[in-house]
């Protein structure tokens, strides 16, 4: 099972920079804009295979996120290719798209409708995911009664319900409190021995070196060391 | 990443189901703990413009029983038509940001979400039009069902606006700013409060505003007027050029769309 299941080949990615400097008076004095564009990946090369866990780390700003959003299909790169073979689910934001004058049965259909599951799919997922948040009633009335950590559960419990191939995920975990996180951990590495490929970004090394089995350290747009840690001794 | 955008629009429809019921969703929130609940959209816009026709009809001298419907139905045509463009302007870049740039969601779903969610509200109005002209007892004839390739014609016109104005907005910040302030000299400019019948022997140069085009197409089999066929021709020729600009802007620029955002 050593197959490249994401084949990377020297991508680069320059951000664009719009509308900096660009207000009436600096249009009038003529100013240039000094940048136009930020070097956010310099040069990727990288083969997935199946089985890979990768932990992505590195400072902020060294490139993970873009890297894991280029992947994600999100940002297309300047130059280079990426070849995957199976459409990658993301994990970025995990409170990203649900409405507060919903109910949380209704963000479960709105986010899996938006992620494309059939209304029978999420049937089949919604009491799996009901349970797995556990927070009784309050299934059933908008999420604006809701506090911070029972959206979090919810959340955390919808995106935990899919089962992807290939896994996509940004500095999902952090929150919440400890006894759902450690549920949250447990089932994220239960589902992780289910799929083909998992890049991971997070500063909690802690986390990435008992999920991940190979560490890429990304600095400044460019991948400085791509290590094994299939003995799970990354610190 | 598509290969054109014929095939970004086929992608997009094969979620339409998907789509279809997030609007749904969106349509049922809006007015969610407001006791009238969606017949919000259709009272305020019968206040408004029920107040506006009083005035000029008394001002004009205009009969209120052929005034009333056609402003109505004109007004509410324009608001739905200009949706399009003003209220497609921060939908990527505001409001369904978030989703495209976590969640992965692409442009053609968010796309067609909104247009759907337009739709959607818009045909709340159909059977108050029907209403208002037998209560005000106009005629209804069989013309009535051209309504029908009409609204089709509006739609197919909606997915280019929406799709060219919501990437342009999120684009270049001045635009939708500048577009929405000239949205209020475009609703003198169409034949809503006034008939185009007042211009004379210039009568046609109103379809030189293609907005007259489409607020007729839906006006005219609800009045049981006769249609002019200039009008088919000016939305399927719109239909043409905007598809045309939006595939070569597609092509050209899809790579840049969700840095944009």
């Amino acid at each position: 099972m050593s197959e490249a299941i994401i084949e990377i080949t020297n991508i680069h990615l320059d951000y664009p920079l719009y509308g900096l400097n660009k207000s009436l008076r600096s249009i009038i004095i003529k100013r240039k804009n000094t940048i136009n564009f930020i070097k956010a990946l310099d040069g990727i090369n990288l083969n997935i295979n199946y089985g890979d866990r990768i932990g992505l780390v590195g400072t902020n700003g060294s490139g993970k996120t873009t890297l894991l959003k280029t992947i994600g299909g999100i940002y297309v790169p300047s130059k280079g290719s990426i070849s995957i073979k199976y459409s990658p689910f993301t994990m970025f934001d995990i409170n990203m798209g649900l409405n507060l004058e919903a109910t949380g049965i209704e963000n479960i259909y709105l986010l899996s409708y938006l992620r494309g599951f059939s209304k029978v799919e999420i049937e089949a997922k919604i009491n799996a995911i009901t349970e797995f948040a556990d927070i009784g009633k309050f299934i059933n009335l908008p999420l604006n009664t809701y506090s911070n950590g029972m959206i979090i559960r919810l959340a955390t419990s919808m995106a935990l319900e899919i089962n992807p191939k290939i896994l996509l995920i940004d500095e999902f975990f952090g929150a919440g409190d400890p006894d759902f996180l450690k549920k949250t951990r447990n089932k994220l590495k239960e589902k992780i021995k289910k799929i083909h490929a998992l890049v991971f970004a997070s500063h909690n090394h802690e986390l990435i070196n008992s999920v991940c089995n190979r560490i890429i350290v990304m600095e400044k747009g460019k991948i400085i060391k791509d290590i094994n840690n299939s003995n799970k001794d990354f610190k | 990443m598509y290969k054109n955008f014929l095939t970004f629009i086929i992608y997009g429809f094969k979620n339409f189901h998907n789509a279809y019921n997030v609007a749904a969703l969106d349509l049922s929130l809006k007015y969610r703990r407001t006791i009238i609940g969606n017949g919000w959209s259709v009272l305020t816009n019968l206040i408004t413009v029920s107040i506006i026709s009083l005035v000029w009809a008394v001002i004009f001298n205009l009969e209120i029983k052929e005034y009333f419907p056609k402003v109505f139905i004109g007004f509410t045509t324009f608001y739905f038509i200009t949706s399009f463009i003003t209220g497609s302007s921060d939908i990527l870049y505001g409001k369904y940001k978030g989703i495209i740039l976590s969640l992965g969601v692409g442009l053609n779903i968010i796309i067609l979400r909104h247009l759907i969610f337009l739709v959607l509200e818009y045909l709340l109005f159909i059977p108050i039009y029907i209403l208002i002209i037998l209560i005000l007892g106009n005629n209804i004839s069989l013309s009535i069902f051209l309504l029908i390739p009409g609204l089709i014609l509006i739609i197919i016109n909606g997915y280019w606006l929406t799709f060219i104005f919501s990437l342009l907005s999120a684009r270049f910040r001045d635009f939708a700013l500048f577009i929405s302030s000239i949205m209020g000299a475009a609703f003198l400019l169409t034949p809503i409060l006034w008939d185009k019948e007042l211009l004379g022997k210039h009568e046609n140069f109103v379809y030189l505003n293609p907005l007259t085009s489409m607020i007729e197409v839906i006006r005219d089999p609800l009045m049981a007027k006769p249609v002019n066929p200039i009008i088919y021709l000016v939305l399927l020729l719109s239909i043409l050029i905007g598809f045309f600009i939006c595939s070569i802007f597609y092509k050209y620029k899809k790579k840049l769309f969700n840095f944009w955002l």
